[in-house]
């Protein structure tokens, strides 16, 4: 895990290296020179596991993924990206001033509390058949994610 | 959309912002901002300051780098500033891009829009308290007078704007008279 940890871990680490303009962290410190990523990936074993949680979850609370699939698709591996960097699924679409603390403290952990309680998810994973943007589907393949955040 | 390409150099630091910008610890603090905005100007006749500064070698801290600058931005901007709070794995920040690019186009000369991506800045986003991404702040003449959560339609977005500049502009004429 501490491996795996690591190339995730590099960039984002306590926010100090991720805030180093890319020009200069890539020339010092890249270990893959000639490869610009926009944003760290998650691995593909992790957006799997959130993929199969967020189906079972639809269907386990009635609820709809979003009719527009790149929505659920990136709230996903935001979703597999937190668990690879903290070890729990935070939820993507909040800034937070202490990840760590919020992770052991656990409102925000997907499901997340609001979801739990009253079905309000606002990054629009889950959303109720009532709601603008709800699809009809409740499931969504690892090819569909992979395509529909191919550009960032 | 100039006017965004523009900003755009003042928000993302760039490798010639990194050379000249080497402020010591002791003196980058929130109320002493405006102390280092000259040194962003760059036909900044403070080319000795500069100097000084370079030979320090400290470790710039692009988070207060773009602190600074964005404090500047926001403060001597001619237009109002609608700021975008994002996350890259962010869903709706995600839907909310081509969406903001429409409005930017669409109202360009009567605002700007910038977008923050608040891993990479997240001292910025933090102390404008933001919670819910996304998360729109729109600035009149320095100041944060709107607030917007959540992904929402670009005719909602154009209408709640326009709905928020009348407001504004009927309160100043309000004061002046």
């Amino acid at each position: 895990m501490a491996v795996m940890m690591l190339p995730q871990g590099l960039s984002k680490a306590g926010g100090f290296l991720s805030a180093v303009p890319d020009s200069v962290s890539r020339r010092n410190n890249s270990p893959r020179p000639g490869l610009v990523r926009a944003a760290s990936e998650p691995t593909e074993k992790s957006i799997d596991i959130m993929r199969k949680f967020s189906e079972q979850y639809a269907r386990r609370s009635g609820t709809y993924f979003c009719c527009d699939k790149g929505v659920t698709s990136v709230v996903i591996k935001g979703l597999a990206e937190h668990k690879d960097t903290l070890g729990a699924p935070l939820c993507p679409c909040r800034h937070y001033d202490d990840k760590q603390a919020e992770v052991e403290q656990g409102f925000w952990n997907c499901p997340c509390v609001p979801m739990r309680e009253r079905k309000e998810c606002h990054c629009m994973l889950f959303l109720t058949s009532d709601n603008d943007f709800a699809g009809t589907e409740q499931s969504i393949t690892m090819d569909e994610i992979t395509e529909l955040t191919a550009n960032y | 959309m100039e006017g965004l390409a523009a900003l755009r150099q003042v928000v993302t630091p760039t490798t010639s912002f990194v050379r000249s910008f080497q402020p010591q610890e002791s003196r980058v603090r929130v109320g002493n901002v405006l102390r280092f905005a000259p040194t962003f100007q760059r036909n900044s006749s403070l080319g000795h300051v500069q100097l000084d500064r370079r030979s320090l070698a400290l470790k710039v801290q692009a988070a207060k780098q773009t602190f600074t600058s964005f404090d500047d931005m926001i403060a001597n901007s001619d237009l109002p500033i609608l700021v975008d709070f994002y996350a890259v794995w962010c869903g709706p920040c995600q839907f909310m891009d081509p969406i903001l690019r429409e409005v930017a186009q669409e109202m360009s000369g009567r605002i700007r829009t910038v977008k923050i991506n608040t891993e990479k800045y997240p001292a910025v986003a933090s102390r404008f308290g933001i919670r819910s991404l996304p998360t729109f702040v729109l600035f009149v003449d320095g100041r944060p007078v709107d607030w917007l959560e959540g992904a929402l339609q670009r005719q909602d977005l154009i209408a709640h704007i326009e709905k928020v500049l009348a407001e504004e502009t009927a309160r100043k004429q309000n004061a002046a008279t």
